[in-house]
């Protein structure tokens, strides 16, 4: 085990892929002589050479459309938008081609890339590198999307994304690159040294996409969580001293309902958290899930604490980002009703 | 002789850039379509950016400090200044006049917004304005929202 944040830990995972898979490349802006804007691919160009690791214009809708054909015919292309912010102009080779690639040719092609963006707020970026766009993702049949919360879990995952054989959509949390962040901006900064999570292996393993973690056990509420907002939740339970139960969900889609409901018919209340915007963001389709399959075990109605559904202000990072307080008021609420 | 492809790539501002985009393509690009020589010309070749991304932005990091000193053609204002004084339609005295009102112009304009607010340094804006220019009139839902965060922000202490 050695001790890696999750820039370091993401690092490691394409180290070791590129090492292991000669199909395997990386591509993106930035990504090669410079290593990344977030430093994510440092090293990997003077390790891997300039045919395998390599800057691409800032064309995004080039890159994933070069990343498809790669993949097509048997590469497993790693692509990074520089923010996730910037994935829209590569939203049409995403949606009409990347995901129906199969299914149009009935299994003859598949497009096996991944396409890593850091993600979310609380770093001051502004409306344009802030931004949680998983729910445009998760809503289009094809894709998958996975976002972790820490750096065991983002080798592990990417690791697994890498391997996959339909288009993974990577979600980087940009604020936990270097620590962990609970959402109380007034503390000072933590890093990862002295998260258990920072101890991360050295080479090859992974976490399949699809299952969720437990952050924390507990009996009397679920709280579905992902990415930053695993943090938050967990520092609101702890100051409201209730006994809740945090599942990581690690993996969007596929989403790991096992886990879901088994929390839910223990526990009975559901609180859904996310950073991205409320309508019809992510937290929808866990709240439809959770009332389809487990209504008869619910003793109160599930709520939602997300952000709010305006552009990410700039200048009002912690009044939109939601933070323990908002998540600490609705697991009272929960708790009371 | 005015300076090489002085009028050629965009100058100054981007009224001109259509028509010097327009010269450029009819200068390079035959009947026939495309050529080797016209692949090698982009307007971005002959702008680049001297100053930070932005106010965060250290760019020392990733670049020579004087790389904007080395872009292809050279700085594109310069450019014009010689080739207008070139055709006697510009003179120094008139340059150094124009430059002087132009910084007084964007050292008044940027006085007067840092008073309206500074990004870490306010004054700042009701954090309950954010809710305002999502729509022409606010729904119900963002009226609801910007209720809510009214109501948290009583309640912090």
């Amino acid at each position: 085990m050695t001790a890696m944040n999750m820039v370091q830990a993401l690092n490691s995972a394409m180290d070791v892929m590129l090492a292991r898979d000669a199909n395997v490349l990386i591509f993106g802006e930035d990504v090669g002589f410079f290593g990344g804007v977030f430093r994510v691919t440092d090293g990997l160009q003077q390790r891997y050479g300039e045919q395998r690791v390599f800057d691409a214009p800032i064309a995004e809708s080039g890159q994933i459309a070069v990343a498809i054909g790669m993949g097509a015919y048997g590469l497993r292309p790693v692509v990074e938008c520089q923010f996730a912010d910037y994935i829209y102009p590569a939203f049409d080779q995403l949606v009409s081609e990347a995901a129906r690639l199969r299914y149009r040719s009935a299994g003859e092609f598949n497009a096996p890339i991944t396409v890593r963006a850091p993600y979310g707020g609380g770093i001051f970026g502004g409306q344009t590198h802030s931004q949680s766009p998983e729910g445009l993702f998760t809503h289009v049949c094809g894709l998958k999307t996975v976002i972790p919360s820490n750096p065991y879990d983002a080798k592990g995952l990417l690791i697994s994304a890498i391997e996959d054989d339909d288009p993974v959509l990577f979600f980087e949390p940009k604020r936990l690159y270097t620590g962990p962040f609970d959402g109380h901006y007034e503390k000072p900064v933590e890093n990862w040294a002295k998260h258990a999570a920072g101890e991360v292996p050295a080479g090859y393993y992974s976490i399949p996409l699809g299952k969720a973690a437990v952050a924390r056990a507990g009996e009397a509420l679920t709280i579905l969580a992902y990415g930053t907002m695993v943090h938050v939740a967990l520092a609101a339970t702890a100051e409201t001293g209730v006994d809740a139960e945090i599942l990581d969900l690690r993996s969007l889609m596929p989403i790991d309902i096992e886990a879901i409901t088994a929390s839910v018919e223990k526990t009975g209340r559901c609180l859904i958290v996310h950073e991205a915007t409320r309508t019809s963001g992510y937290g929808a389709e866990l709240s439809a899930l959770v009332q389809e399959r487990c209504f008869y075990h619910l003793e109160t109605p599930i709520l939602r604490v997300t952000g709010w559904d305006t552009p990410y202000p700039q200048e009002f990072e912690w009044e939109y980002f939601p933070g323990p307080l908002r998540v600490a008021e609705a697991i009272r609420k929960i708790m009371a009703g | 002789m005015p300076p090489p492809f002085a009028s050629l790539t965009p100058p100054v501002s981007g009224l001109l850039q259509p028509t010097l985009v327009r010269l450029a393509f009819e200068k390079f690009v035959p009947a026939n379509g495309p050529t080797e020589k016209m692949s090698g010309f982009s307007p971005e070749r002959g702008s680049t950016v001297a100053a930070p991304h932005s106010t965060s932005d250290d760019p020392s990091r990733y670049r020579p400090g004087d790389e904007y000193q080395h872009w292809p053609l050279g700085d594109p204002i310069i450019r014009l200044k010689t080739h207008l004084i070139h055709i006697g339609e510009w003179d120094e005295t008139r340059h150094l006049a124009l430059t002087a009102e132009l910084e007084s112009e964007v050292d008044a304009a940027n006085r007067k917004a840092q008073k309206l607010g500074v990004h870490g340094g306010g004054p700042y804006h009701d954090p309950s304005t954010m809710f305002e220019d999502v729509y022409k009139e606010m729904p119900w839902h963002l009226r609801e929202q910007q209720a809510e965060l009214t109501r948290i922000r009583a309640k912090k202490p």
